[in-house]
This record gives structure tokens, sequence and C-alpha cells, in this order.
């Protein structure tokens, strides 16, 4: 009950505000109450709001096109080779107990005949309301000629968002997708937080020491490294990053829960990789903002060059930068594929490979969604971290 | 100071006449002009010779074409089962021998997959030759679909809505999930792999094109030649692509090595040729080499191809680079 009554009341909250700021918006309440025009009538939160919407679309589409992919999949050759995949000992089985547990089975999974009901019932289990999930299973007994069906097991659940369930993934079957992703993204997402931590930690500093000697040695090597970054193939790279690390300095190369240096070789070879796309628009940025008449005018009032790099430019280039933060946090959540793969990690990049070379489609279909929820996510987090930073947008009054 | 002020005393007081040498009238050197003539690929060719990086990165991609056209009939050992030539299997020799007289790059190691036991030298070869045709076709898709849609899309303000909505849905979606989903129902082929790489490629390139013509759309030239009347395709062809060549030519000389990057990718994964049909890229080596950690104890057959494609890719992009500030003639003179 506690699901269904917090999960209405969020689901109302979110809906209320975003009724409120259209309305706000369009001055149709409040239009004379200048605190809550300035506050929810800006138009940063509408155009917020508006990216979300239209990510939405996308996301609806997107799960629309993998839906129907997926049954082509499925409904090829008839049925039979789905079937064969999913009831363990179909060649052993009267075929009329097969094929009545392989249409259990997909109605488990949530196919039935009617791809249109289908297609209904996954949008509604995967609309974030709370709802409760049952699974049935059965037991047939032969009685002369006809076989009986008895309904002996449920397995009911309350959840609030339902991808589906995994039945061919490794030591997951019959596992909630949902479960299954959220356990992985706890090991991607200590790598990929280090890395993110390495990357901004590095990534800055060597855009600043870049613009500030511009075509000096440092400049150079840190454009011949972004390069280099940018044109050796990403496999490659990891590969020279693992030589390095592993075999010279001795980084265990596989991946070990007990062992929490074995973090260390992907998360630092991510956080290097990271480290080139931050500093090339470091520098990019810096290099604009020091051509501006304010720095200039900075330089003729005789502050020093290290005051005005950190205080007056640094702070402006910032800006455009801090918006793809938030992004990179959350991504960590999704963990990188290859990093995952050559490392051994059972993260979500491993997931998603062993989900396709199992052709597991629920949990492919979820990673899709999760994935997209998480960038929608992440616009609104870049547009308020924007918001703060950047004094020129602002929610008070001007 | 003294001269200087008797000079311009003299110029101010004496009669002009005295300051210059008649020399007479000449018909002929009223057609000729005193400063060398401009031209716009021959001073593009002359900045980029001028660093002497280009020419060695040019040098290293004519060694590598070279090997490529040449090294397998250089030295050449069956790696590929072809029924056609006559050739019924591949040639195989003992696992990982290193460097000799038979096989100047040595052989594949026990736990290669496909290249188990086979000549590196020719595999290397032939794949580079494979990466290097992939990567220069999709390059050319890309970039003839980049420019033609993106130019259409920064001129044409109502197709951003739908071109955005479209770009959205590629960014939100992970591009190796729908390459999954996609080779679920398509058997790898060439032009199966050609058709997954540009899937998105273009979109990125037309994205960009975009940006740029909007920022160029509006200037006064521009204005101009709309209020005289010229139509949509005059204004794209003539006024905002030819501003634009330097983008171009870096973004097509950049998309090679990003091809070829990509097939490595889907190498990896095991989405890209079947090798046994006969086709051999760099990725599907590079992916022989490390999918059973073979390389770990026979480091050399993982140094192989990157010795090839690092410097093919490296060469490729900067070269890319350095045509992008030749081609701006803002830099010339």
């Amino acid at each position: 009950m506690a699901v269904y009554l917090i999960g209405y009341t969020l689901i109302a909250l979110v809906v209320l505000f975003v009724v409120f700021v259209q309305l706000v918006y369009h001055r149709v309440i409040f239009s004379n109450n200048a605190k809550i025009q300035t506050i929810f009538g800006h138009p940063l939160l509408i155009y917020s709001l508006r990216r979300i919407g239209s990510a939405l679309i996308s996301i609806l589409l997107a799960i629309m096109a993998t839906f129907f992919l997926i049954r082509f999949k499925v409904e090829a050759n008839g049925g039979i080779e789905f079937c064969k995949k999913i009831v363990t000992n179909w060649d052993k089985m009267n075929p009329t107990i097969a094929l009545a547990q392989c249409q259990n089975a997909k109605a488990n999974l949530g196919i039935t005949d009617n791809w249109f009901v289908d297609l209904v019932t996954y949008f509604y289990n995967i609309l974030p309301f709370p709802k409760t999930i049952c699974l049935t299973g059965y037991s047939e007994e032969v009685i002369g000629d006809t076989v009986v069906f008895m309904v002996n097991t449920s397995d009911c659940r309350n959840t609030i968002m339902y991808l589906g369930r995994a039945y061919f993934t490794t030591a997951a079957n019959g596992q909630f997708v949902t479960d299954i992703i959220f356990s992985k993204m706890g090991v991607s997402f200590k790598i990929g937080i280090i890395a993110v931590i390495v990357e901004i930690a590095l990534g800055y500093p060597m855009g600043i020491l870049m613009a500030k000697h511009k075509d000096g040695v440092i400049d150079k090597v840190g454009n011949a490294y972004i390069i280099s970054i940018d044109a050796i193939p990403g496999v490659a790279y990891y590969y020279i990053w693992m030589i390095i690390l592993c075999t010279l300095i001795g980084l265990p190369n596989r991946y070990d829960v007990a062992n929490p240096l074995t973090l260390l070789a992907p998360a630092l070879t991510m956080g290097f990789t990271g480290m080139a796309g931050i500093a090339l628009w470091v520098r990019r940025y810096m290099l604009d903002e020091f051509n501006s008449d304010y720095v200039k005018f900075a330089r003729a009032k005789g502050l020093s060059e290290n005051r005005i790099a950190a205080v007056h430019v640094l702070r402006n280039a910032i800006v455009p930068l801090v918006r793809s933060i938030p992004a990179a946090i959350l991504g960590a959540l999704l963990g990188t594929f290859y990093l995952e793969n050559i490392y051994h990690v059972p993260g979500v990049g491993g997931l998603l490979v062993d989900a396709n070379n199992t052709n597991d489609f629920y949990v492919l279909q979820g990673i899709i969604i999760i994935s997209a929820l998480i960038s929608v996510v992440s616009y609104l987090l870049g547009d308020i971290v924007t918001a703060i930073v950047d004094p020129r947008v602002s929610f008070t009054k001007e | 100071m003294e001269n200087s002020i008797r000079d311009i005393d003299s110029a101010i007081y004496h009669n002009v006449e005295d300051l210059f040498t008649v020399v007479g009238e000449s018909e002929e050197s009223i057609e000729k002009l005193s400063s060398a003539p401009y031209s716009y690929w021959r001073e593009t060719f002359k900045q980029l010779f001028k660093r002497p990086l280009v020419i060695v990165c040019i040098a290293l991609l004519v060694i590598i074409l070279f090997f490529t056209i040449f090294g397998p009939i250089m030295n050449y050992h069956p790696i590929v089962a072809d029924p056609a030539h006559g050739v019924i299997s591949a040639e195989q020799f003992d696992a990982n021998l290193p460097w000799n007289a038979t096989n100047w790059f040595g052989t594949g190691g026990a736990n290669m997959g496909y290249f188990t036991k086979l000549d590196l030298w020719s595999c290397v070869w032939v794949g580079t030759r494979l990466s290097l045709v992939l990567g220069t076709v999709v390059a050319l898709i890309d970039t003839a679909l980049g420019i033609l849609v993106g130019s259409l899309w920064g001129y044409f303000r109502r197709l951003d809505p739908i071109l955005i909505e479209l770009r959205n849905f590629v960014n939100n979606v992970p591009s190796l999930l729908l390459y999954f989903l996609l080779m679920q129902f398509l058997k790898p082929s060439f032009w199966v792999i050609v058709f997954l790489l540009c899937m998105f490629g273009w979109l990125g390139l037309a994205g960009f094109i975009r940006n740029q013509i909007i920022i160029i759309r509006n200037r006064e030239y521009n204005i101009a030649s709309q209020t005289l009347g010229s139509s949509p395709k005059a204004m794209i062809t003539h006024n905002l692509l030819p501003y634009l060549v330097s983008v171009i030519v870096t973004v097509v000389s950049t998309a090679i090595p990003e091809a070829i990057s990509s097939e490595v990718g889907l190498a990896f994964f095991g989405l890209s040729f079947s090798p046994s049909q006969g086709d051999i890229t760099l990725g599907q080596l590079l992916t022989s080499v490390t999918e059973k950690g073979e390389w770990i104890d026979n480091p050399n057959l993982l140094v192989i191809p990157l010795i090839v494609m690092i410097p093919l890719t490296i060469a490729f992009f900067y070269v890319g680079l350095a045509l992008a500030d030749a081609t701006d003639p803002k830099n010339h003179r």
C-alpha cells in the first residue's frame, strides 16, 4: 500500500507542478504577483520542461522501434525457434504440453498474439506509477487424452516501473530487469565516479595550463595527447593503457569484488580519456575569453596574469562547461561498454553484451529506457547547474 | 631626423617632378600586375607543406598505402579459404612463430580464433586494405549526406524541429544498443557494415554544417543576395557552401580515421565481418589477439596491428587538422 500512496502522490505533484508552471508562464494565474512570476514563470524553467517533453517523445519512439524489432525476432519461423529457447527440454516433451508451457512463458514475458495489446501493456508497465505485477505458473496433469492445467504458483510484487523479466541472461533467470540493472549500476558507478573525479581534477588544470602557455611546450604536448585520443581507435587505446597500468605498473587487470584496487585500472583509463575532451574545451573557451575587452582592461590595470586567468577568465570560461558535469556523473551509472568488457567488470556494459549474446531482449530494452531516462534527468540538472553558476541566468528579479 | 625633415621640405617646396624619373609610356605594362597572382588551392598547399609534421604524416600514409597494395603481393600466404581461386584452406604454420624469412611478421598465436597459426604479414595488409576501403566509403557517404542534409537543415528553418528531434533521438539512445538490435536481423556483409557505420555519422556532420550555416546565413552579403532574388539553390551552392570549404575538407579527412575506429569498435563486440568469409579487417585482428588474453603472454601479437593502426589513424587525423588551417583563406598570406 505504501508504494501506491507514495507513487501516486509523487505523480500528482509532478503533474500539478507542470500545469502550474505553464499557467503561470502564460499569465493565466498569478499574473500580478511578481515573485511567483519570476520564479515559476521563468523562461529557463519552461525551456527545460520543453526539452524534457521532446526527449520523452524520442524515448517513446525508441521504445516502439525496439518493441517491434523484438517482436519480429520472436515471431520468426512461426515462433518455434523462440519456444525452443525458452522451454527447457523442448524436444523431449509431449508437443502439446511443450507448446502450452511456451504459451505460459510467453504470457509471463508479455507476449500474446495481439501486438497492439502487448504494446499498450508494455507502456502501462513502464509508466512510472505503482502497480502490482503477477506471474503465473502452471502445472499440467494428463487425464486421459486431455491436458489439464492447474494454477499452482503466483508470484506477485508491487513495483513502480516494470521493465519485464530477464529470461536468458546468465545467472539472472526470471529476475526483474530493473533489479538486475540497478544492482549492476552500483558496480559501474564505483568505477565511473572515480573516473569523473580524475577527469575533472586533471582536465581543468591541463586546459588552463595549455591556454596560459599557448603555443608553448605544454600546449604542444597537450594537443598531441588530445589528437592521439581522438584519432586512435578506442579499443586499441584502452589496451595501450592496460599495458602501461597493468603490465608496467602492476595494477590488477581483472575485476574482483573483494579488492578495491582492481577498480583503479579501468577508472584511471576512463579518466585519462575523458580528461582530453575537457582540456580541449577549457582551452578553447579560455582563449576566447583572453581576447575580450575586460581582460585587456584588467591587464591595463596591472593585475597579474595568474589572477586574470584564475579570477576573470576561468569564471567566464567555465560557464558552458559545467552543464556537462551532471551528465558525466549520471553517465557513470551506465559504465562503459569497452572497458567493462576488457577488465571483466560485471557492470551495465557487461550486462549489455551478455544480454545481446543471449538474445535477452527485455534487458536490452530496459537498458535503452534507463539510459534515455538518465539523459533526460541530466538535461534538467545541467540547466539548473548553469542557472546557478551563470549570474546572467537567474531565478531572482533583475 | 635631419634627413627626414629635409625630405619632407623638399617634397613640399620643390616641384613634384624632381622626385621621380620619367621612364616613358609602355602599353604592355598596363596589363601586368606587380604582385604574384593568387590561386586558392596553390596557396592552400603552400600553407600545408610549410609544416614538417604534415610531410611526415603524408609520408607515413604513402608507406602504409604502398604496403596495403604491394604487401600481399610481396609475400603472400593464403589466409582465406577461397575456392574460386583454387585455394581450399588457409595455410597454417606453427603457432606464434617470431618474425622470420617466410613469415615476415611471424604467425598468429594458438588462441586467436580465426587467425590462429596464420601468416600475420598477409593478415595485417589484407586487413588494412579492407579497413581503408571501408573508412573511405563511409567517409564519402557520410560527407555527401551530411553536406546535403546539413545545408538544407541550416537554410530552411522549417526543417529544424524534425531534424532536431531526430538528433535528440540518436543522442538519447546508445548507438551500440541499436547496432546490437539491428544485427539480430542483418547478416554482416560489406554494405551492411557501411550502413551501420553511416547510420549516425552523417547526422553529426549535418548538425555541424547546420550550425555553421546558421552563423553565416544572416550576414549582409547573404541578405543582399536574397533581396536581389537568388534562388535557395544558388544561395546554398554559391554563397554558403564555398564559405565552408575548410570545414568540409577537415570533416572528410577526419571521417576516415573515425570510420576505421568505429569498425574496430564493432569488431570488438563481434558485430563486424566474419573473417571466415574472407573479409579481414584490422579491428578483427586486434579483437582476436585480445579476446582470449593471447597478448598477455605474447605482447608482440598486439603490437603488430597497433603499429599499423596507430600511425594510420593519427596521420589521417593530423593531416585533416592541418588542412583545416590551410584551407582557411584568412590564414593565406
